[in-house]
């Protein structure tokens, strides 16, 4: 049994209470690591570390050159330890090699790339430091530039828990923050491997530290430390909105990426057999565990037979088992607990009148492991308790509308405005309904391409701020204007009459 | 109104944390992401203007978050407690190695709420 213990400071070290906990493999229910468990001395012994890197300027007084190469190089270290890494995530969190050698291990090694190459540009140079001339009410010379914030903390899910970790670690180290992460505590080692990484490749000690622990105390702690200044949390909308609400006791940004229930419209006009395949893919990749999952399939009552069998025909291509056998599509869910949630949601399902084309139980022939398979739901309406609540499983609603109009309003029917796609083989009349959909992302004719240049985030209750490109990186500064006025007599400066004869 | 119980084992470790806690206690239901829909006993919590009073069990009001009320409105559903010692929830059992679930006895008829 490996054990994995807290990064603080550089280096490994025991919870202060000695508490650890085992992390099981979802597809053999066996527990194949121990990792220490933090309470709330350990968390702030780990932001004490990161204040003092962040005090000593051994971080943010490097120049963003400087920075960026050693953040390239965190690249080229996580493609080199990459089979390593894959393995840990599919035994932490169940999903396929497959999708963790194509998915996890690239997509975490690009974040670090894209930030580490984005600082030593000139798109940069142009952000940090912007100046203006102005002559009212006396000339002056104004610069507004941006700072690192300080201490960010960031609070990861565990879906994705490696490439979730990047997006709050790469940018918030290329602003010249310091940073405390606190992954998932099922799914922390992929992390914790990472700040490894980081140290190794050249992040000086304390620039990067990492503490898994309960939300109840480890997380409350990071959202009120007043030596925090930024909090960035994936998760749940409801510890999204705790977070908001403990964060503001010492008036901490936040940027909050939460839950989702993605509409994803098949135009009359799509290319059907490309669009079923592509909401499959929407909803099922990873089980169905990801935030902006398509889990609503607005089909348009003029394909909806065909297209329903097309998708029906897909399913039967997915491939449940092991997970480290690279021939496995699907995985298990991530834990006993949330199999259950998914069932409980398909027994709503048939309750509530939906009916069940595909799936809906457990395969007879795994009989270890979390697993569950996918599941089509037909006849869904959207006031259904499985098309407005979020199952995060292999779990989709099919919903038939008559027009437009009738998909748009379907589609926004959502207190959730993540994510959403568009299928069709015109792209303005796409486009069109692009526009009216209210999430942070749409995609037209593709699922899941998430960019590193490109802003994800959240409308509504999905979220607050961006993460990703140069959006996402603004988030992790301050800003600040420096007025430089003419040194003149007192003549010079006209608004001393406004307070002396 | 949804029919909300708590079981036996649940409501002692609401009493557990109302010794350790001086704030009043709070259950919210409300869902996403990864934890889908759960309860949350929070410590002060601010509870939206917006939010439904769904009942009170082990002396904890419990609150639905606006859009969840009418998917509950005539559901019934009891909150139970798991040994969970890796939970990330806020929640306030987390502290104790435990998590907050809600069984659904029942789905809600749809269109009730209309």
């Amino acid at each position: 049994m490996k054990e994995y213990g807290l990064f603080i400071n550089g280096q490994w070290e025991a919870a202060k209470g000695g508490k650890t906990a085992s992390t099981i493999n979802p597809a053999t229910e066996e527990p194949w690591a121990t990792v220490a468990v933090a309470d709330r001395d350990d968390v702030r012994k780990a932001v004490a570390a990161a204040k003092k890197a962040h005090d000593t300027g051994v971080w943010r007084n490097k120049s963003p050159e400087e920075r960026g190469a050693i953040l390239q190089k965190v690249a080229m270290a996580i493609f080199e330890r990459q089979n390593e890494l894959a393995e840990v995530e599919v035994m932490d969190g169940g999903g396929t090699i497959r999708k963790a050698m194509a998915m996890d291990v690239p997509g975490t090694a690009q974040t670090f790339m894209h930030f580490g190459q984005f600082i030593c540009g000139d798109e940069y140079k142009a952000m940090l430091q912007e100046d203006y001339e102005e002559q009212m009410p006396v000339p002056s010379r104004n610069l507004v530039v941006r700072e690192p914030i300080g201490v960010c903390a960031g609070i990861t899910p565990w879906n994705f828990p490696m490439i979730m970790a990047s997006w709050k670690i790469a940018p918030a180290l290329a602003a010249g923050n310091t940073v405390v992460i606190k992954p998932a505590s099922v799914t922390s080692v992929s992390t914790l491997m990472l700040a490894e990484i980081c140290t190794q490749a050249g992040v000086p000690a304390g620039v990067v530290n990492v503490v898994s622990g309960p939300g109840g105390t480890a997380g409350e702690e990071l959202a009120t430390h007043p030596d925090i200044g930024k909090v960035a949390f994936t998760g749940s909308t409801e510890v999204g909105r705790r977070i908001m609400q403990l964060a503001a006791g010492t008036l901490k940004k936040v940027t909050l990426e939460l839950g989702g229930k993605s509409p994803n419209i098949i135009l009359p006009d799509a290319n059907l057999d490309t669009a079923a395949l592509g909401a499959l893919f929407g909803t099922f990749m990873h089980q169905g565990q990801i935030c902006e999952s398509g889990t609503r399939v607005l089909v348009h009552e003029s394909i909806h037979d065909a297209f329903l069998e097309k998708m029906i025909a897909g399913t039967r291509r997915i491939q449940l088992g092991n997970t480290l056998d690279p021939s496995t599509s699907m995985g298990p869910v991530v834990s006993a607990a949330q199999r259950d949630t998914v069932e409980q949601y398909v027994k709503l399902g048939h309750e509530q009148g939906a009916k069940c084309v595909i799936g809906g139980k457990r395969p007879a022939a795994l009989q270890k492991g979390y697993y569950f398979e996918p599941t089509i739901f037909d006849g869904v309406d959207n006031k259904m308790r499985i098309a407005q609540e979020e199952i995060f499983g292999p779990v989709v609603s099919v919903i038939r509308y008559k027009d437009e109009d009738e998909a748009v309003r379907i589609a926004n029917d959502s207190v959730y405005g993540l994510g959403g796609a568009v299928w069709s083989q015109n792209n303005e009349r796409a486009l069109a309904v692009a526009r009216r959909i209210e999430t942070g992302t749409v995609w037209i004719n593709d699922y899941h391409m998430i960019n590193m240049r490109f802003p994800f985030g959240g409308y509504k209750q999905s979220g607050v701020g961006r993460e990703l490109g140069k959006w996402g990186l603004a988030e992790y500064h301050e800003v600040k204007h420096i007025h430089i006025g003419e040194n003149t007599p007192p003549e010079g400066k006209i608004y001393l009459q406004l307070l002396l004869n | 109104m949804p029919t909300i119980s708590i079981t036996q084992r649940a409501a002692e470790v609401v009493e557990r944390l109302r010794q350790s806690r001086t704030g009043a206690l709070t259950f919210t239901i409300d869902g996403g992401c990864c934890e889908g829909t759960a309860p949350h006993l929070f410590e002060n919590a601010v509870i939206t203007s917006t939010a439904a009073h769904a009942g009170e069990v082990a002396g904890v009001p419990v609150y639905l978050q606006a859009a969840m009320a009418p998917l509950y409105d005539d559901a019934d559903v009891t909150i139970d407690v798991i040994d969970d010692p890796m939970s990330d929830s806020m929640s306030l059992e987390t502290e104790l190695g435990l998590r907050f679930v809600l069984r659904q006895n029942r789905a809600c008829s749809l269109g009730s709420s209309d």
